[in-house]
């Protein structure tokens, strides 16, 4: 390129420095302007072991992600969390948690159910699949979120209440939700993988029970029993 | 008779230029023909040079299957070592042959080096993943990062159209996944915007000749603009994201009809072409259709072909005119 301005004490036409100076400045402006409103805080919650009561009747347990594949995790009515078991045989979807134990389905060349013990890991049986329907997951609740004037409203619509109020990034979601067995308590799952305790009345803030990397399957309550199909 | 003489002969009769001239013109081309000739080899190379990218690129996907069929067995150890070693032997390959005069090499010293920023990134995520166990956002931070500026380090040193791209990308990847490490994902506008942030920096980095080959980076910077675009429209403000892409096409055509440079107008036509539909039919919906797009389209490209006509006409009388003042 041949230089048409004069050249600067630089010894650079002053093309070539505008253009410069222009770079910098849309690279500074893009992350001055990201800083200040792109980037958001999901509401800050207290974790249920540092506020543990009242407690929930149970655990629950969920799958996610971990070393690269999916686990199965739990997390007890104390608040601690764990990860149990990693099938490796598959990708799997929980059915149950009843007195036999976590039952899943497994899903891979063969599909098939298991139980998994909820203290140690191990599979306690394995049981082939019905041929008349597949066994179907338990019902989540039905949660319902409004997102106006920059507050997040999520509602129980079973129960007609609303669970919980809060000013919120408009990227902050709450999609997923499960009632306890014994209909007091719901666990939601938010828009960055965190399981939260809340009272089916909408009477407590939520606590954080459980990290988690999945924003997506909702967790199964002990005590949930297993669809008759798995037999 | 070769192709230099004859013309000569025909200009010495016509009494256009001496017996002397003539002959002083001819020893010269004859002298530059005598040492300039690579080129001649060089183009003569270019078909074997190509076949053997193809062959090396064949041999490469074998090793790839060996490796996707081996790679579980492996423990981290010996991924790590693998990759390095693959990683260290390009770069060692490029720093063998930066030297060499032939023009083929310097474009596998090129290739080489390139190949060394992917092995860098691919070592990075090994690390990051299996050593560190990371997150995958933070993986490909970690990766982005690693390529950015190791592939800025030898561009710098040896800038080239290889390197320059794989300086983007990672640039790109580097930001995109730097805004991944939010604790709430970001809507897409954001992502649109810090991708087209680094397109617009490269363009005007372009513009300015800090970057060569320039016409390669201002096609690239653009690109990535469009890039941001796209994905910002996949967000709520679909319609100001479009607007705004469709602007940045309507400003490169425009650049390209005052600096009378082809690029601009193809990537701009592009832009043109990829976002208006976009948006006409954001705006209008299915109330105008797709004919009515389709002529909006054509009546741009003709007022394009107009303008660039003009534009033409215009460059070509300034030169002429400049010509006969001298």
């Amino acid at each position: 390129m041949t230089p048409t301005e004069p050249d600067d004490p630089t010894g650079l036409p002053r093309r070539n420095l505008v253009a410069l100076v222009g770079a910098a400045l849309a690279l500074v402006a893009v992350v001055a302007l990201v800083l200040a409103f792109g980037v958001a805080r999901p509401p800050a919650l207290t974790p249920l072991t540092e506020d543990p009561t009242p407690a929930p009747p149970g655990g629950v347990a969920w799958m996610g992600w971990g070393d690269g594949e999916e686990c199965l995790h739990v997390a007890s009515a104390d608040g601690t969390a764990r990860e149990l078991r990693c099938p490796r045989d598959g990708g799997s979807e929980i059915l149950g948690w009843d007195e036999d134990g976590i039952t899943l389905l497994v899903r891979g060349p063969a599909q098939e159910l298991i139980v998994v013990d909820p203290v140690t890991g191990e599979v306690e049986e394995r049981r082939d699949l019905s041929e008349d329907r597949e066994p179907r997951p338990p019902r989540s609740g039905d949660i319902d979120s409004r997102y106006e004037d920059g507050v997040l409203t999520v509602r129980h619509t079973d129960e007609d209440v609303v669970l919980w109020s809060v000013e919120a990034p408009e990227n902050y979601r709450i999609d997923q939700g499960s009632t306890s067995p014994d209909g007091d308590w719901v666990v939601l799952l938010d828009g960055v993988g965190r399981l939260l305790l809340v009272p089916v009345d909408g009477s407590a803030a939520p606590r954080v029970w459980a990290d988690t990397d999945s924003g997506w399957q909702v967790p199964v309550w002990e005590g949930t029993p297993v669809d008759d199909a798995a037999g | 008779m070769d192709r230099v003489t004859e013309p000569l002969e025909r200009w010495v009769d016509a009494g256009l230029l001496s017996p002397e001239q003539a002959e002083r013109i001819e020893a010269f081309e004859a002298q530059r023909t005598l040492s300039e000739p690579t080129a001649a080899s060089e183009r003569l190379t270019s078909p074997a040079e190509a076949i053997g990218y193809v062959g090396a690129a064949l041999a490469l996907g074998a090793v790839a299957l060996l490796l996707s069929d081996l790679w579980d067995e492996l423990l981290t150890g010996g991924r790590l070592a693998l990759v390095a070693a693959l990683t260290v032997a390009v770069f060692g390959a490029g720093l063998a042959l930066r030297t060499a005069a032939s023009r083929a090499m310097q474009r596998l010293t090129s290739v080489l080096f390139t190949a060394t920023v992917a092995g860098v990134g691919w070592m990075t995520g090994v690390l990051t993943s299996d050593v560190l166990e990371l997150e995958i956002a933070q993986v490909m931070l970690s990766v982005g990062t690693a390529m950015f500026v190791v592939a800025l380090a030898l561009y710098r040193w040896r800038p080239g159209a290889l390197l320059q791209l794989a300086t983007l990308g990672s640039a790109l990847l580097t930001a995109g996944s730097a805004l991944g490490q939010a604790e709430l994902t970001p809507d897409p506008e954001w992502f649109g915007l810090t991708l087209g942030g680094v397109g617009l920096a490269w363009f005007l980095l372009a513009v300015g000749s800090w970057l060569t080959p320039r016409v390669l980076a201002e096609v690239t910077g653009a690109l990535a603009m469009f890039l941001g675009v796209q994905v910002a429209s996949f967000g709520d403000a679909r319609v100001t994201a479009l607007a705004i892409g469709a602007a940045i096409a309507a400003g490169l055509v425009v650049l390209a009809v005052r600096t009378d440079q082809l690029h601009h107008l193809v990537i701009g036509a592009v832009g043109l072409f990829v976002l208006v539909p976009q948006l006409v039919f954001e705006v209008f919906g299915d109330a105008i259709g797709a004919p009515a797009t389709l002529l909006l389209l054509g009546l741009l490209l003709v007022l394009l072909a107009v303008g660039l006509g003009r534009a033409k006409r215009q460059v070509t009388r300034d030169d002429d005119a400049r010509g006969g003042s001298r």
